[in-house]
């Protein structure tokens, strides 16, 4: 095993991985991030795959399995989308924790703990139309409230997927929150419990933002398994 | 008589409520109103705190001007509650505004930009 500690800004986190060419990997690739002289709390830990067992298993520090495919390079690609979120955003961006579906047309923003338990469907996700980002964090413009997501920023580890997790803005047509479908948050309260998740921008930035997606966006309490099923609710809209 | 400052803020709240003081919002509060109700994030706050309709019209009556005894009496008068209902609903938001820290009353350490910068970004989500 082989713990990296790593330092964004003013934020420190370690990533664990057991392959000695992953670390090597990342340790070429995330040089400028790479400290020594600290003991970073543990964010990610990605097992590499061996033997049998092709594919990867990227976790969070809960435990929960965040990416789970074939070969290690898309392992690699998929922690380096969620180091991603650790970078400060450009300006006129606030990052907030939320995970993204995105489509054609829009974007779906899910709060946690929705799409942490259970693992998320991709195939039904994709069935829908709709793709999970591999970030624990959104990025929203702050003027129009549109989903963005900047590619991830080391070139090396950016390769190593089939797809980029980067793309132009998109609207956010809906956020859905674990609870009772039947009695949803309000908006406001919605809002409040959004920009409470604020990791980058200011309090001014990142509230108008999240008052502006919250304005606009269909708004649906679920179940914990009841995501794809909310999904094609919003899904179903694009129709009528 | 308007607060400021430091001293102890709930025994300030109390005191505020049995006296005949003006309330006064702190400065630099941000506000998003949706659908009749506030979001409002103090600058000595962490976080951001939804405001019922209720409290979301109570805190545009808050204009430094206004007495606690004038703010009920409005209160009683545009809603029709007996005063001691009244006393005891103003009382119950100017507590959630000091929670939320938007008085003049409320103390904190905190900054809200500061406590964003040091939120951590990869926080394992609650137990369902």
């Amino acid at each position: 095993m082989t713990s990296l500690n790593l330092r964004f800004g003013t934020r420190e986190l370690s990533v664990v991985v057991d392959s000695r060419r992953a670390a090597k990997i990342l340790r070429r690739s995330l040089e400028a991030h790479t400290v020594t002289d600290v003991d970073a709390p543990l964010a990610f830990m990605l097992t590499a795959p061996t033997g049998f067992q092709r594919n990867h298993q990227l976790i969070d520090r809960a435990g929960i399995t965040l990416s789970n495919g074939r070969g290690l390079n898309t392992g690699l690609h998929a922690l380096a989308s969620h180091l991603a979120a650790a970078v400060e955003p450009s300006a006129g961006v606030v990052r907030v924790g939320a995970r993204a579906l995105v489509g054609d047309q829009d974007a779906v923003l899910c709060v946690a703990p929705l799409l942490h338990l259970p693992a998320p469907d991709r195939d039904a996700l994709a069935a829908l139309g709709y793709r999970l980002v591999d970030r624990l964090a959104v990025d929203l413009d702050i003027e129009t409230g549109n989903l963005i997501a900047p590619p991830i920023p080391w070139s090396a580890l950016r390769q190593m997927g089939n797809r980029d997790d980067g793309f132009e803005p998109i609207r956010v047509s809906a956020v859905l929150v674990a609870g009772t479908p039947a009695t949803p948050p309000s908006r406001a309260e919605m809002t409040a419990e959004l920009a409470s998740r604020l990791t980058f921008g200011s309090a001014h930035d990142g509230l108008a933002a999240v008052a502006t997606v919250m304005r606009s966006a269909k708004l649906l309490a679920t179940s914990l398994d009841g995501v794809i099923d909310a999904l094609a609710a919003v899904a179903a809209d694009h129709f009528e | 008589m308007n607060f400021s400052g430091d001293a102890e803020s709930r025994a300030n709240v109390e005191l505020f409520l049995s006296s005949d003081v003006i309330p006064v919002l702190r400065d630099g509060i941000e506000r998003q109103d949706i659908d009749g109700e506030a979001v409002v994030w103090s600058p000595i706050s962490p976080v951001p705190t939804r405001l019922d309709p209720v409290a979301t019209v109570l805190l545009d009556v808050i204009d430094g001007l206004a007495s606690i005894g004038e703010i009920v009496a409005d209160v009683q008068d545009v809603v029709g509650l007996p005063y001691d209902v009244a006393q005891q609903r103003v009382a119950q938001i100017v507590r959630t505004f000091d929670d939320a820290r938007l008085l003049t009353i409320s103390s904190s350490n905190e900054h809200a930009d500061e406590a964003i910068a040091r939120r951590e970004l990869f926080v394992a989500p609650p137990n369902p």
